[in-house]
């Protein structure tokens, strides 16, 4: 991209090296508002107010690099390449990372509840724990499996029609 | 491994790195690192740099075993 006239040496190694640099920053910030989020939530206020910033951030970024994946076909040829390599399916893989995921945020839930609301003892917290644990998993295990499921389907229809549109010779 | 087979390319075209990297358009320290086989160049580069050197990639890029 050349602003205001100025030519840049367009060095591809450079390049490279700077997309590297890029990626390492991107993981950086992911990690740093991650944990941003997990202390907030675990220590400090957790009203949406309070974490609205690192959502923000995580949800957009997720969002375009998804929205990106998707129009430059690269989604479905990833999965394309996982699926002739790998013997578990990239959808079946898909579902088991939403259920991980489900019981991964009903664990920190309950946990959290145990943590901030219970008096003390060991028994209410653990009432505590056992009661938002299995509420937590009967609300987010069907969604995000589902959620999961779905926009993978629809994600990968939609990047293998840009792919396909790349391979025509026009 | 090193790419000699550059280096004397260069070397006859009487070229330094510096102005090898100018007629490419990259910067001295790629010519550097291809010659001494610690970065692989895309094919357009290989490209660049044959045409600058007037020669094929056969002359500069071909390992023969």
């Amino acid at each position: 991209m050349k602003w205001f006239g100025t030519s840049r040496l367009d060095d591809e190694r450079i390049l490279h090296l700077k997309n590297k640099i890029y990626r390492e920053v991107y993981t950086l910030i992911i990690v740093l508002c991650s944990l941003s989020l997990l202390v907030k939530l675990l220590w400090f206020r957790s009203d949406l107010e309070a974490i609205i910033t690192e959502l923000v951030i995580l949800g957009a970024s997720s969002l375009y690099y998804g929205f990106r994946a998707i129009t430059l076909g690269i989604y479905y040829q990833e999965v394309e390449a996982h699926d002739s390599r790998s013997k578990i399916p990239y959808s079946r893989k898909n579902i088991l990372s939403g259920l991980g995921t489900g019981i991964a945020i009903s664990l920190f839930f309950g946990i959290r509840s145990a943590i901030l609301y219970a008096d003390g003892q060991f028994s209410t917290q653990a009432w505590y724990f056992f009661i938002v644990f299995m509420v937590s998993l009967l609300i987010y295990l069907p969604f995000l499996i589902g959620i999961l499921a779905v926009s993978h389907a629809i994600a990968n229809k939609a990047s293998k029609k840009a792919s396909d549109n790349d391979l025509l010779d026009s | 491994m090193k790419n000699l087979k550059l280096k004397m390319a260069r070397v006859e075209k009487d070229l330094s790195q510096d102005e090898l990297a100018q007629l490419v358009g990259v910067s001295r320290q790629t010519i550097g690192l291809i010659e001494l086989g610690k970065y692989n160049p895309s094919l357009s580069l290989c490209i660049s740099i044959c045409k600058a050197l007037s020669r094929t990639l056969n002359d500069l890029f071909w390992e023969e075993e």
